[in-house]
């Protein structure tokens, strides 16, 4: 028997043992991977659950809580930040504030009151409708209705118009020697009534 | 022993075809092996001068050798080369059984050997064909075949399940392993797992949101009522003490929808459950959610709707720009006017939100009886019995008239200064200075003075148009 040919034969048995052996290696990863998969598996299934019971919790606790805040929130905010603005309403909701302020404090007239067209915001999410009026007022009158414009809107337990205020002019009346001085004056006063819009 | 009377190639084969047993054969090859003759002798010579072709499928090129091996038989050989040669391509041959063949063979001759060496010089020629290491090597050579095809085979299975299991060729061939397929549900169920809790934390950062909104409104009207000159002070107490009480409740608000943004932002660990949380803002889900949600609160309108809070949901979880503020600026330490400028920034940042846009106007709103008090505390100094509607026919500085805008935060007062020395500029000076030293106001530029003396009282008189601009905090 040549040795070439013996040598041959043995580096054939090598060859087939490694591959062998590289596939028996191969099926060991592969039966560890699986192990270790499975494993994982476990693991994140694991994860899940508990991501499941604290997003239950936590939707939970927001629906809570926004009931909760609704519930705070007490008056018809619809009527005055969604609906289509109400002209007449509004004059006589305006007239009911002129009449608290006669009843608590001195007597406020309005003389004239104007409605301009409504103005639409850059964004498209507000309306503004700018209204005008002149007023005979006293200085405490005049401050009064100030206060009651500033400090209405979007108010948690008291909905409101959302007023703004523009501009403001008056003259003080001028001081006659010899005369009594009129104590009441006549203003301008120029004011936004904002309101969102549907869309 | 299986050695076999052939007279001839042709009647071999009718043998073989036939399958005459070798023992018979073995008895009509001795009858034969036991007539020597000197014409045998002479027949074998001839032969030998054929060619041969050791090792080779047949000793025999031609029906003549056939003849000859007849001849061969005559002389006693009990053996012929046509059977050695059938018997090594029909079946794997025993070597030893061989061995023995030849050895038999050889020995039955042995005594013929003086007479019959050419013939067996011959038969050692054939020592290729018939010799042990030639059939060893032989089945080695097969067993080397075997070998080289399993090698071959397991390499190209080795090859195949390592590009298998190496490569993309699973992908490729659109193969989806139940493996891969359990992972895939697994990883699905988590996305969706982590999802449902991002949603449920930027829900409640939402809430937060919303309750700021009204919050904000209150604490910036406390805030105005408490530093206006003109609150009466019981009630300028009651807004201090409200606007402590609504600090707090807005930085908790403000803690608890940083919290919930921060872990939402976590659960958010990839792209794709970010987009599917962008999906998920967009369908019914979270409109069925606070349906359901106001119904059990009694509220049926449309401004406390799912529809405002999901565009704070939107924003918070969308909006990088107020993340970005959100989580990166410390709130806790501002004081109070520049925690009203924060949530003025913050609510600048939410785009769509009809909310913020409304408690912005809030905010923005300016308050021109604070300006009022303000200007009369400034003018004060200088003339202690002013007062804002100023009718007093005996005074230092009255203003005379007002007028305020709004759009560019301006202000115009008509004012009359009255000094007994000459010395009216240095009022007016003293007036400007003291007005823009009040942090309220800015922008003013006295540049015209003028005075005369009255003429009744001796005074010195000037009238003066103040012009500037008010902050609106």
């Amino acid at each position: 028997m040549p040795k070439k040919k013996k040598t041959s034969l043995v580096l054939y048995i090598v060859g087939i043992a490694i591959l062998v052996g590289l596939m028996a290696y191969g099926g060991y990863i592969k039966v560890s991977q699986g192990l270790e998969f499975q494993a994982s598996l476990t693991q994140v299934a694991t994860q899940i659950e508990e991501i499941q019971q604290e997003a239950k919790q936590q939707f939970a606790q927001a629906q809570i809580a926004h009931k909760q805040q609704i519930q705070e929130l007490t008056g018809d905010f619809d009527a005055y930040y969604v609906e289509s603005f109400n002209k007449n309403q509004f004059v006589r909701v305006l007239d009911e504030i002129i009449q608290d302020i006669n009843t608590n404090s001195e007597a406020i007239v309005l003389n004239s009151l104007n409605f301009a067209n409504p103005v639409i915001s850059q964004s498209g999410l507000i309306e503004s409708i700018p209204i005008s009026m002149e007023l005979q007022t006293t200085k405490v009158s005049l401050l009064e209705i100030l206060k009651k414009f500033e400090t209405v809107g979007l108010d948690k337990n008291s909905p409101f118009y959302l007023v703004e205020l523009r501009s403001l002019a008056f003259r003080i009346p001028t001081v006659t020697p010899g005369k009594q001085v009129a104590e009441d004056f006549v203003t301008s006063l120029n004011l936004n009534i904002s309101k969102t819009l549907s869309q | 022993m299986g050695i076999e009377k052939q007279p001839d190639i042709n009647e071999n084969k009718d043998a073989q075809a036939s399958g005459l047993d070798a023992d018979k054969a073995s008895t009509q090859a001795n009858k034969q092996a036991s007539v020597p003759s000197q014409v045998q002798a002479e027949q074998v010579q001839q032969v030998e001068a054929l060619p041969q072709t050791p090792g080779t499928t047949s000793l025999y090129s031609s029906a003549d050798e056939s003849n000859n091996m007849a001849n061969l038989e005559e002389l006693g050989f009990k053996t012929t080369i046509k059977q050695q040669k059938n018997a090594k391509n029909t079946e794997v041959l025993d070597p030893k059984n061989i061995q023995d063949t030849v050895v038999a063979s050889v020995m039955d001759t042995a005594d013929q050997k003086q007479t019959q060496e050419p013939v067996l010089e011959k038969l050692e020629s054939f020592q290729d064909d018939l010799n042990l290491d030639l059939i060893i090597e032989r089945e080695y050579a097969r067993k080397a075949k075997y070998a080289k095809l399993t090698f071959a085979v397991l390499l190209v299975i080795t090859i195949v399940l390592g590009g298998w299991y190496f490569t993309d060729a699973k992908e490729m061939l659109g193969y989806t392993s139940l493996k891969q397929s359990s992972a895939q549900t697994t990883q699905a169920a988590l996305r969706s797992a982590k999802l449902d809790l991002a949603y449920a934390n930027y829900y409640q950062a939402a809430t937060k949101s919303q309750n700021l909104s009204y919050l904000a409104v209150a604490y910036h009207k406390n805030f105005i009522l408490s530093n206006n000159q003109y609150t009466p002070r019981n009630a300028q107490a009651q807004a201090k003490s409200n606007l402590q009480q609504l600090e707090t409740q807005i930085k908790a608000e403000l803690d608890s929808m940083v919290l919930h943004m921060r872990t939402a932002r976590k659960t958010l660990d990839s792209d794709k459950l970010k987009v599917a949380l962008i999906s998920r803002l967009d369908d019914s889900q979270l409109q069925a959610s606070t349906a359901s949600t106001l119904a059990q609160a009694g509220y049926e309108g449309e401004f406390l709707g799912a529809e405002q809070l999901s565009r704070e949901l939107g924003n918070l979880a969308t909006n990088p720009d107020l993340s970005a503020y959100v989580l990166s600026t410390d709130y806790k330490e501002l004081s109070q006017k520049q925690l009203l400028e924060y949530l003025i920034n913050l609510f600048e940042l939410y785009e769509g939100s009809q909310l913020k846009r409304l408690s912005l106007l809030s905010l923005n709103r300016s308050f021109f009886t604070t300006v009022l008090g303000e200007l009369a505390a400034v003018t004060k100094q200088f003339d202690e019995t002013f007062n804002v509607f100023d009718t007093r026919e005996n005074f230092t500085i009255r203003h005379t008239g007002y007028s305020f805008n709004a759009d560019n935060s301006q202000i115009s007062v008509n004012s009359e200064i009255q000094t007994a020395s000459p010395q009216t500029f240095s009022l007016v000076a003293d007036l400007e200075d003291a007005i823009l030293q009040n942090p309220m106001f800015s922008g003013l530029n006295v540049s015209n003075y003028s005075k005369s003396q009255i003429k009744d009282s001796g005074l010195y008189g000037s009238n003066l148009l103040l012009e500037f601009d008010f902050n609106k905090l």
